[in-house]
C-alpha cells in the first residue's frame, strides 16, 4: 500500500471511448499503417545535459516517445558491497500519464523487470573496473510510450548519451532497435498499435564499434530464420541510430 | 454440537476410517536433497513436509551470533497449491513467523549448541501438501533432517497432535477435524527422558479432559519415535556398509 | 554467495574449449531428467522434474475468475494486471505463473535473497505462456465472453539445485500442463441475455487443457569462453559470462529469446546458437513426449501405484 502519497480511489474504470470512423488512409499495398516503410526508423532527436543536478543526462524524442535520463556516479552508495568493480543499479519507470492505461507509482513486476535488461545491456559496455566499490545509478523515465519494446530500445540509447555526458569511461556506445514482425515482414520502430496488432516483439541492443550484441529480447512465435533476420536487421538499424548519436554528442559542445 | 457425530462414529470410527487413538500412516525417508547438510521427508497421512538443515556455519548476520552457542534460525512456508484454495501467502506472513518461532525454541533445548559458539544453524521447513497436523508434521522432518546433518542432539524430538471429541480423545488430527471446533493440543516430547520441549494449544480444553489427551499425545509420540529409530538406524547401516566397501576397494 | 576459485573456471574454460566437460559430456549434451506427474492430489495437475539434482516441482490449478479487460484499473493484482495489459480480448483466458525458490534449493535463496531471481523467472515464464507463442488455446479457457473465464495458475517451487533451473521448470510445466484436467462446464441461458454456467463434478468429464503440445520448452545456453554449452552444471554457470535463453515449440519455432548475465556476444555467434537450440529444443520436446507417454502405461499398469515424491 502506498502511504506516501494521497492516492485516488482504489478500483475506477475508465470511460467507453465511442470508437471514431476515421477514413482509412493507408494504402491498400501498404504493410504498415501511416505508410511507413518496412525499415523506416522514426526520426531521432536526442540532447545531452538537460538535468542540471545529475552527473549526466539525456532527452531523447522520436514523435511520440519521449524519454528523459539521469545518471549519477560513480558514487559510493549501501548498495554497493566492498568489491573489486563498479556496480550498475538502474531504475526504469514509465510515468503514471505516459501510457495508454494509468500506471501506478509504485514500479510493477515489467518495470523491474526492463530495468534489469537495461543493467545487463550496460554491463559489457561499462569499464566497471575502474571504479571499485562505487556504484553508477541510472534513472529512466518514460514521459510518452508509443510501444513498449520501442521505449525500451529507446532508453537504452538515450542511457548511453547521458553515461557519455557523465564522463563515465565505456568500451563502446550502445545502441538498440526494436522491430516486429508483420504478416512475414520485419518492420523496424513498431509503434503502440502496430505493437497491439502483432504478438512478436523484437528488441536488439549492441555495440557498433565492437561489433557486439549486448542484449537480445523476444517474445511471439517466429521462426528461426526470422529471427535470425530480425537480428540482421537490428544491427543495420543500430549502425544507423550510432551515427546519430555521433552527431549529437559532436554537436552539444 | 452436530460436528461431534460425524467425527466419531458410534462404532467408534472416525472419518478416514481410523480409530480414536490411531496415528496416520507415517512414511518418512532422510537424505534426499544434494546440496543441504541434512533434509529429510516425512509423510504423516496427507501431510507433506520436507525440512533441509545447513550447518553449523557463518552467521547470515552479527546480530544473531552468540559467544557462547549457536543460534538456530527457522524458516517456514507452505507451497501454494498445498491447499485445495490456492491462496498466495509470503513467507512474512505472522503466522508462519509464529510457528518458525515455536520449532525454533524446540530446537533450542534439544540440540547441544554449546559445541558450536558463534555459528548459525538453519533449517527450512517446506509444506508441499497440508491435510492437518502442519506443526507437528515439522517438528519430526526437523528432526530428522538434524540427525541427517549429523549435528548432535540430546534426544530425538517427537510431536503429536491430540484433540477431544465428547469426551473421547482422539489422536493426530486431520484438516476436518482441526476445523471442526474441536479442541487440539500439539506436544513435542523427548521420548527416553519424557522431557516435554513443546506443548501449543489455541483452543478451549476442560480441564479434567486435559490429562487423558495429553497422555494420549505422548503415547503418539512414542510410537513415532521407534518409527523414526527404526529408518534413522536403515539409513546410517546402509551408509555404514557403503563406507566399509568402498574401504575394501 | 556461491563462488569459484579462478583456477578452477581456468581448468573448466579450458576444458570447454576442447569439448570436455567436467561429467564427461559434449557440449551440447543433456544430463538425464526423472519425471512424475499427478503427485499433489490438491492440484489440478503436477508434475515433478528432476535433471540429474536441479529439482522442481510444479502445481498446476485451475480457478474461475472475471475477464479483466483494458478499461477496468484495479492495482490490487499487480502480475495479473501486467499480463492483461499485454492482451486486448475480452474472451481470454489467462495463465499466471508464480516461481518460488525455497532455501532448500541454496543459501542465496534465504529470506528476501529469493526475491529477484522469483521475479525474473516469473516474468519469463509469464511472458512466454500468455499469447499465441505459448501454445495454450486462450479462447477455450473462457467461460462467458467479457465476464467470467478459467485462469490457469502455474506455481512453481524450486527444491534442489544443480544448475539450468529455467530448461528444468519449463519441461516440468510442460508435463504438468499434459496432466491437468479442466472440469467441464454448461452455460444455461437464464433470460434477459443472462448467462450462467454449472461446473460437473465429474472427474470423468474433465477435459485436457487445449494446445499443451504446443507448448514451448526453453535451451539455455551459456557462453564460457569462446564456445557455448548447453545445460550447465552450478560450476559451469559460475563461470559463464553471457546467457542465452530460447524457447522453442514442437515444430522449431522461437517463442521468445532473452539474453542475461554481464556479457556481450558476435551475432555471428548469437546466430549459431538459434540454431543449435532449435534443434536441440525440438529433440528435448520428443524426449519429454515419449517419457510421458511411457508414464501413463505404467500408471495403467501399476494400478496407479504412485511412488510419491522422494520414497
Amino acid at each position: 500500500m502506498d502511504k506516501r502519497r494521497i492516492n485516488g480511489p482504489e478500483i475506477s474504470v475508465k470511460p467507453i471511448e465511442k470508437k471514431s470512423t476515421q477514413p482509412k488512409n493507408n494504402k491498400d499495398d501498404g504493410i504498415r499503417k501511416n505508410n511507413r516503410s518496412v525499415d523506416n526508423i522514426r526520426p531521432i532527436f536526442i540532447k545531452p545535459n538537460v538535468i542540471k543536478k545529475a552527473n549526466g543526462s539525456a532527452y531523447y524524442e522520436a514523435e511520440n516517445i519521449k524519454i528523459i535520463c539521469g545518471v549519477y556516479g560513480p558514487r559510493s552508495s549501501k548498495r554497493s558491497m566492498v568489491s573489486d568493480e563498479g556496480t550498475i543499479y538502474c531504475e526504469f519507470k514509465f510515468a503514471p500519464f505516459s501510457c495508454n492505461k494509468r500506471c501506478g507509482y509504485i514500479r510493477n513486476a515489467q518495470e523491474r523487470e526492463y530495468s534489469l535488461i537495461i543493467q545487463q545491456a550496460f554491463l559489457p559496455a561499462i569499464r566497471l573496473n575502474l571504479y571499485p566499490k562505487s556504484s553508477i545509478d541510472i534513472y529512466v523515465t518514460v514521459l510518452e510510450n508509443d510501444g513498449t519494446t520501442a521505449c525500451l530500445a529507446a532508453a537504452i540509447t538515450c542511457i548511453s548519451i547521458a553515461l557519455t555526458d557523465a564522463g563515465i569511461q565505456m568500451y563502446d556506445l550502445v545502441a538498440a532497435a526494436s522491430a516486429t514482425c508483420i504478416k512475414g515482414n520485419i518492420c523496424l520502430d513498431p509503434d503502440a498499435s502496430e505493437e497491439n496488432d502483432t504478438n512478436s516483439k523484437f528488441m536488439l541492443s549492441y555495440m557498433p564499434s565492437l561489433k557486439q550484441v549486448t542484449h537480445v529480447l523476444c517474445t511471439g512465435k517466429m521462426e528461426a530464420e526470422q529471427s535470425i533476420e530480425a537480428i540482421g536487421i537490428c544491427i543495420d538499424a543500430c549502425n544507423s541510430i550510432k551515427t546519430v548519436m555521433d552527431h549529437c554528442l559532436i554537436n552539444s559542445h | 454440537m452436530s460436528s461431534g457425530l460425524d467425527l466419531l462414529s458410534p462404532e467408534g470410527l472416525r472419518i478416514d476410517g481410523r480409530r480414536a487413538n490411531e496415528l496416520r500412516r507415517v512414511n518418512c525417508k532422510t537424505g534426499i536433497l544434494v546440496q543441504a547438510d541434512g533434509s529429510a521427508y516425512i509423510e504423516q497421512g496427507n501431510t507433506k513436509c520436507i525440512a533441509t538443515v545447513y550447518g553449523p556455519r557463518e552467521p547470515s548476520h552479527k546480530n544473531l551470533q552468540y559467544h557462547d552457542r549457536a543460534s538456530i534460525n527457522v524458516e517456514y512456508s507452505i507451497a501454494t497449491f498445498s491447499t485445495s484454495e490456492r491462496k498466495q501467502r509470503s513467507k512474512m506472513d505472522r503466522r508462519f513467523i509464529e510457528i518458525a518461532n515455536i520449532v525454533k525454541q524446540t530446537f533450542e533445548t534439544a540440540v547441544i549448541t554449546s559445541l558450536y559458539p558463534r555459528s548459525q544453524i538453519d533449517i527450512y521447513l517446506q509444506i508441499l501438501q497440508i491435510d492437518g497436523g502442519a506443526l507437528h508434521t515439522s517438528i519430526n522432518a526437523a528432526t530428522l533432517a538434524l540427525i541427517d546433518a549429523g549435528i548432535p542432539m540430546k534426544e530425538y524430538v517427537c510431536a503429536c497432535s491430540a484433540g477431544c471429541v465428547e469426551d473421547t480423545p482422539i489422536l493426530d488430527l486431520n484438516y476436518f477435524e482441526e476445523n471442526n471446533f474441536t479442541p487440539t493440543l500439539t506436544v513435542a516430547v523427548m521420548p527416553n527422558s519424557g522431557k516435554i520441549s513443546t506443548l501449543v494449544s489455541e483452543s478451549r480444553l476442560h480441564l479434567d479432559k486435559f490429562e487423558p489427551v495429553f497422555n494420549l499425545a505422548v503415547s503418539g509420540c512414542k510410537q513415532l519415535h521407534s518409527v523414526f529409530d527404526d529408518v534413522i538406524r536403515k539409513s546410517t547401516t546402509e551408509l555404514a556398509n557403503r563406507v566399509m566397501e568402498k574401504q575394501k576397494e | 554467495m556461491a563462488l569459484i576459485s579462478p583456477s578452477e573456471k581456468d581448468f573448466i574454460t579450458k576444458g570447454i574449449e576442447a569439448d570436455m566437460r567436467n561429467d564427461g559430456r559434449s557440449r551440447i549434451a543433456y544430463r538425464d531428467f526423472t519425471i512424475e506427474t499427478g503427485i499433489v492430489s490438491q492440484a489440478s495437475g503436477s508434475c515433478r522434474l528432476r535433471l540429474s539434482k536441479t529439482d522442481v516441482l510444479i502445481g498446476v490449478k485451475v480457478e474461475i475468475g472475471d475477464i479483466i479487460s483494458n478499461t477496468t484499473s484495479d492495482n490490487n493484482n499487480e502480475q495479473e494486471q501486467d499480463i492483461v495489459n499485454n492482451q486486448n480480448e475480452s474472451d481470454k483466458g489467462r495463465i499466471v505463473c508464480s516461481v518460488e525458490c525455497s532455501p532448500s534449493a541454496s543459501r542465496d535463496f534465504e529470506g528476501k535473497g529469493a526475491n529477484d531471481i522469483n521475479n525474473e523467472l516469473s516474468q519469463i515464464m509469464n511472458r512466454v505462456l500468455n499469447g499465441p507463442q505459448g501454445g495454450i488455446d486462450l479462447k477455450s479457457l473462457c467461460i462467458i465472453p467479457g465476464a467470467q473465464c478459467w485462469i490457469i495458475y502455474v506455481d512453481v517451487l524450486v527444491l534442489d539445485y544443480d544448475g539450468n533451473l529455467l530448461d528444468t521448470i519449463f519441461l516440468a510445466t510442460r508435463a504438468a500442463l499434459q496432466n491437468t484436467r479442466i472440469p467441464k462446464t454448461e452455460i444455461q441461458d437464464i433470460g434477459n441475455g443472462q448467462l450462467e454456467f454449472d461446473i460437473s463434478d465429474d472427474i470423468e468429464d474433465a477435459e485436457k487443457i487445449k494446445g499443451w503440445e504446443d507448448v514451448p520448452v526453453t535451451v539455455s545456453l551459456n557462453k564460457i569462453g569462446q564456445k557455448y554449452i548447453v545445460d550447465a552444471t552450478a560450476m559451469e554457470e559460475l563461470c559463464t559470462d553471457t546467457k542465452i535463453i530460447i524457447a522453442v515449440n514442437r515444430n522449431g519455432e522461437i517463442c521468445a529469446m532473452q539474453k542475461s548475465l554481464y556479457g556481450s556476444l558476435n551475432p555471428s555467434l548469437l546466430t549459431e546458437m538459434i540454431r543449435t537450440a532449435k534443434d536441440i529444443g525440438k529433440v528435448l520436446i520428443k524426449n519429454l513426449d515419449t517419457t510421458l507417454e511411457h508414464e501413463q502405461v505404467m500408471a495403467s499398469r501399476a494400478n496407479n501405484k504412485k511412488f510419491g515424491f522422494f520414497i
